[in-house]
């Protein structure tokens, strides 16, 4: 856009729906959690004694604010058990993620080689598992996956294993939830990406000498990327603060930041730094936002 | 023309689901030559440059480049390039990279690669567009980018799917030269698939007429304008006047035919229909006469002047016959022509060697 009109209030409007949304939803709460984390745990009903008040004027807010502790960060940063679950989340994370890119990326583009009219049935079948509860999916992975399930039981008729594979309550089942449920956020990005290359973009690579694997490698992947790094982030930052998948499919052992704040908050009822750990995994997963953000801006400029 | 062609096909037959796209389909296509393939859209001539380049496999007969079989090599084997009609050039590339492209798959040093990247840009005039990317080019810069692309490797063969077909008007005419002069300056064999017979008829040493998968006529534009061996190849190439009728009598060089509309009319002819048979003439627009009604008049029919439009310092016009035939006069400026005004009465002729009479 060269010439600057000023905006109209309908376009005013429109722009301003998202910010407000945003300022409702996620910056408000935000701030909630960010004043709980500055609090004091306390035998109250909610369980913290507020630092900082809304209703406080703005001189008191400036003095509190020059005077205040930040213990509970202080605490969840020094710990070393949170510093194994952030880790371990991470671990566990980019682990899941990668196989989901290993996985999501030839079903992708084996969908955008089908046939025209199989292609939207294809991508409803991609989504087809989110008709069903996630949670209800996640306890079916237990039957499947427990000592005396199914994939045991099936194995064992079949003679090909004589002892039941240990695979419940491990990190193996944590990263198989984690997969399970997040692949269709890869594959859809993957398949738009992949779905807009022009096809004669391969042939000219063939034509040019490029092995079919070469021109996959030059040509399909690079210009797949930014599905590929959407794809990346709609599961790597879900996954890490995940809590669900770890706390059915996990065992006691496995350690995973979702499952630590959860057990702050409803176990030890310790607010403030429950909030604390929720705002550092806030601020962890900005990084590769931020990340992708700059290869947006790179990746669109020349 | 020595020994064997660079391209041979031999008896190539492809159909798609039962439809069949190219049929016993023979072609020899000399080294260094510039040969255009012309048909309109859904002849074949697509699928005949997919069966060069190895898009496509042949159902039936063989491909021979310089005398080796090539029927069943995969494209990226094969030493024939392409030039996309929609140029597919790398998005993420920037247009030394696009260039460079081709002799990388080779294993080209790297040192070669610069130097043949240069000259390549300089054969069609980008040198100092070299770091940009596809994206920030004109329409023209990306034609220009894909040849540079497709003649990197030096390859026996070059194909050309609709060249011109993106650019405007001015651009193509620009254009044709240039890629004329690409042909004369790396001596690699150009075969250009087009469905304007105008682009053919400038650039091309001989040229293909197709129809429904086949071949009508193979021949220099000149031979094919002048000595068309068919109704469609007539009016595919060039513009022309027909008169459709039954041959009356067998005239020195020619026949004499009776039109549906019933003039009689004399034309060369280079076939031999018999008496009665059914005979299409072709009269190109220039060799049309106009003059006014007379006595003498033959070989012709009197008409009036429905529309006069001047353009490129020709004159042409649109005369309908008594008979009903609505046919296309043009003439050049000066010596002796008249300028007809809207509405005039005139007798439209043709001397007999100018016009062909061909076998439906």
């Amino acid at each position: 856009m060269s010439a600057r009109a000023p905006l109209s209030h309908l376009r005013r409007l429109v722009l301003a729906a998202p910010l407000l949304w945003l300022l409702m939803f996620f910056l408000a709460p935000f701030v909630w959690v960010l004043k709980i984390a500055l609090s004091k745990s306390a035998l109250s009903q909610p369980p913290y004694e507020p630092v900082l008040s809304f209703s406080d004027s703005w001189a008191v807010w400036g003095e509190k604010i020059a005077s205040l502790s930040f213990e509970t960060f202080d605490l969840v940063i020094t710990d070393d058990l949170y510093l194994a679950a952030y880790l371990s989340s991470l671990r566990l994370a980019a682990i899941a993620t990668l196989l989901t890119l290993l996985i999501a990326f030839p079903l992708a583009y084996a969908m955008t080689r089908a046939p025209k009219h199989w292609r939207a049935a294809l991508v409803m079948l991609a989504i087809a598992p989110f008709w069903t509860s996630f949670l209800i999916r996640i306890y079916a992975w237990i039957m499947l996956l427990k000592d005396e399930g199914l994939i045991n039981k099936a194995l064992l008729s079949l003679g090909l294993i004589h002892m039941p594979l240990s695979m419940f309550a491990t990190e193996t089942a944590v990263l198989i939830g984690i997969v399970y449920s997040y692949l269709p956020f890869m594959i859809l990005p993957l398949y738009s990406a992949l779905e807009r290359q022009d096809p004669a973009l391969l042939e000219a690579a063939s034509d040019l000498g490029a092995t079919p694997l070469k021109a996959f490698w030059r040509i399909t992947v690079p210009l797949a990327r930014p599905g590929i790094l959407a794809g990346l982030l709609l599961v790597f930052i879900p996954a890490v603060g995940e809590f669900v998948i770890p706390d059915l499919l996990g065992g006691s052992d496995t350690l995973m930041i979702g499952r630590s704040l959860w057990s702050e908050f409803f176990d030890n009822r310790d607010w403030p730094t429950a909030s604390a750990v929720a705002v550092l995994l806030l601020a962890l997963l900005l990084v590769p936002l931020m990340i992708y953000e700059r290869q947006q801006v790179t990746g669109t400029q020349p | 023309m020595s020994g064997a062609p660079l391209l041979r096909l031999e008896r190539i037959s492809k159909s798609y689901g039962g439809t069949p796209a190219v049929q016993d389909l023979s072609l020899d296509i000399p080294a260094n030559e510039f040969f255009a393939l012309l048909g309109p859209s859904g002849c074949g001539k697509t699928t005949l440059m997919r069966l060069i380049a190895g898009f496509e496999t042949p159902d039936t007969g063989r491909i021979l480049l310089d005398g080796i079989d090539i029927t069943h090599l995969p494209p990226h084997l094969r030493p024939v390039n392409m030039m996309f009609q929609s140029y597919a050039l790398f998005p993420h590339m920037s247009v030394e990279q696009n260039i460079a492209f081709g002799l990388k798959q080779e294993g080209c040093a790297r040192q070669e690669v610069v130097a043949r990247v240069a000259d390549m840009l300089r054969l069609v005039q980008m040198a100092d567009l070299g770091k940009r990317r596809p994206d920030q080019l004109s329409g023209g810069q990306r034609q220009r980018v894909a040849l540079a692309r497709a003649l990197i490797k030096r390859p026996k063969l070059l194909l050309l799917d609709e060249p011109l077909a993106a650019l405007d008007r001015k651009l193509r005419h620009d254009t044709q030269f240039e890629l004329m002069q690409a042909q004369r300056e790396t001596g690699t064999s150009f075969v250009v698939v087009t469905h304007d017979q105008d682009e053919a008829m400038v650039m091309a040493h001989r040229m293909a007429v197709m129809r429904s998968g086949s071949i009508d006529q193979i021949g220099s534009p000149r031979e094919v304008y002048e000595e068309p061996q068919t109704r469609h190849v007539a009016g595919f190439v060039g513009e022309t006047n027909f008169f459709d009728g039954r041959v009356m009598q067998y005239m020195p060089g020619g026949v004499e035919i009776e039109t549906t509309k019933g003039l009689r009319l004399e034309a060369a002819c280079r076939h031999h229909p018999a008496i009665g048979a059914r005979v299409t003439i072709s009269i190109r627009p220039e060799h049309l006469r106009l003059s006014a009604p007379g006595v003498f008049s033959t070989n012709g029919g009197i008409g009036e002047i429905v529309d006069h439009v001047f353009r490129e310092g020709l004159s042409s016009f649109r005369v309908r016959l008594e008979t009903g035939d609505i046919v296309h006069v043009r003439q050049g400026q000066g010596e002796g022509v008249h300028d007809w005004a809207r509405g005039a009465r005139v007798f439209v002729s043709f001397a007999p060697e100018r016009a062909r009479a061909l076998v439906v």
